[in-house]
């Protein structure tokens, strides 16, 4: 299975059903055989999900066929859905969606396997799926791409993922900053410095499309000013932040165009 | 281990061990993280990254030795070692055994992956070619192909059916499928098999 990679700057929509504009660069194509996918998820998947690789393979067709029922009309009044199809199972498109994170990180990133921590959830904290350690390969990257001098960007990045079948709307790129929201405030005391930066890597499986939006602030003073902000506020607080008030946070990203 | 690791590298190595089922290995390298499995990180509600790895460094000491005290760690003769790699199998049935090997040392990365993708060409690569569909897509769009090197291959000899793939993480998983009526006689025929796959690899040029 093949997937376009697109890389962008935060996210940019056109209104909250549409699709962000498509990125300036050439989009790179990332090969995904159902091999890989095996071995990654024993490692890193969040699921215990045997041949996760045959999972994957099925829910990127188009269209999806999972040994369809054969209907037998008998007792037709009793019978108002017969059961026709089955359904992809929800966490087993997430765990696509966090090995596919994983595999960016390796194959576009070139982030070695000793600098790719992948992390587990606490109860009752939100956590990233992986932060990164030390890739001068990924600073090189990131500096290239958004024009700015590795200089002052952080050693580690946390990366959040998140998968689905068709077309992924903003909510769930809001779920990701979430996500990575609540490791910045984990972080805004002891780590400053690396308030503001993450990746977002939204995998369409059924549209073959990765977006990579890359979060950083506009400036200092911004990084300044939204680490004030997370330090102003109780984990709970920006737990519970409403979709209205994230502007209060991705003004002083890159990228948003609210 | 002999060099001291960075942290986030012995972390990956222990979690990597873990993934292979070799418990020992796995807390030799969270030694090497100075865990003790203390949770006391689990309560706070600041972190960086370091503390944040400590902290799972920590959860993961507890597992461990809650593991070997219910005596889950594979008997040494399930355990395959050479210099750059080590792993563990275990028999998935009478006839299928399942290998998880892991590097012991995460900055061979390179090299492996290089290693590998000439032992893969040696036995034949697999890869299915891009369908017309997506071969079409790249000459219009200009795509850029990533590095995607073939990174599995099979072997076939003396009633073992051997399938070895090498996932982006550095990670290798064989399964040996016993091909005989007669099931293998003792375990270091599968030993000596999987120790052979190590083995191609450590010393392909």
């Amino acid at each position: 299975m093949r997937f376009k990679v697109h890389l962008l700057l935060g996210w940019q929509w056109r209104n909250a059903n549409q699709r962000r504009r498509p990125c300036p660069l050439p989009a790179p194509l990332l090969n995904i055989p159902p091999g890989r996918i095996d071995v990654a998820t024993e490692y890193a998947g969040s699921y215990h999900i045997l041949e996760m690789g045959r999972h994957f393979d099925a829910y990127s067709a188009r269209p999806y066929v999972a040994l369809p029922y054969r209907y037998t009309p008998m007792l037709p009044r009793w019978m108002p859905a017969a059961l026709m199809e089955r359904a992809r199972a929800a966490d087993v498109t997430g765990n696509s969606g966090e090995i596919i994170a994983g595999l960016i990180a390796r194959r576009l990133f070139k982030v070695r396997p000793g600098s790719l921590v992948h992390l587990r959830a606490r109860v009752d904290r939100r956590t990233p799926d992986y932060v990164i350690d030390n890739s001068p390969q990924l600073l090189s990257f990131i500096a290239a791409f958004a024009g700015v001098p590795t200089a002052g960007l952080p050693a580690h990045w946390p990366i959040e993922s998140k998968a689905g079948i068709g077309l992924l709307d903003r909510r769930d790129s809001e779920a990701a900053l979430r996500q990575i929201l609540a490791y910045w405030h984990h972080i805004r005391n002891r780590y400053s410095d690396g308030v503001g930066y993450g990746l977002i890597v939204t995998t369409e499986l059924t549209r073959a499309s990765i977006t990579v939006s890359v979060l950083m602030p506009h400036n200092a003073s911004h990084a300044s000013a939204l680490t004030n902000y997370l330090r102003s506020c109780t984990y709970e607080q920006i737990k519970g932040l409403a979709a209205d008030d994230l502007p209060l946070i991705t003004r002083h990203l890159r990228g948003f165009d609210g | 281990m002999a060099e001291a690791l960075s942290l986030s590298e012995a972390y990956i190595t222990a979690r990597q061990a873990w993934w292979a089922g070799d418990l020992v290995y796995c807390l030799r390298a969270l030694t090497e993280t100075g865990a003790d499995g203390n949770d006391e990180l689990a309560s706070h509600d600041e972190y960086d990254p370091v503390r944040l790895l400590r902290w799972r460094a920590n959860q993961l000491y507890a597992q461990v030795l809650r593991g070997l005290k219910e005596e889950r760690q594979p008997d040494p003769a399930f355990i395959v070692e050479t210099r750059h790699l080590r792993g563990a199998f275990h028999q998935a049935s009478p006839r299928l055994f399942e290998f998880r090997a892991f590097m012991r040392d995460l900055t061979w990365d390179e090299e492996l992956f290089r290693r590998a993708t000439m032992v893969a060409g040696r036995y034949g690569r697999q890869v299915a070619a891009p369908s017309a569909k997506y071969q079409e897509e790249e000459e219009n769009a200009g795509t850029i192909n990533f590095d995607d090197p073939e990174l599995s291959w099979l072997e076939i000899r003396d009633h073992m059916l051997v399938e070895v793939s090498i996932s982006e993480f550095a990670l290798l998983r064989a399964q040996l499928t016993w091909t005989s009526h007669v099931p293998p006689a003792d375990v270091e025929r599968i030993h000596l098999a999987f120790l052979n796959v190590l083995r191609s690899l450590e010393s392909v040029r």
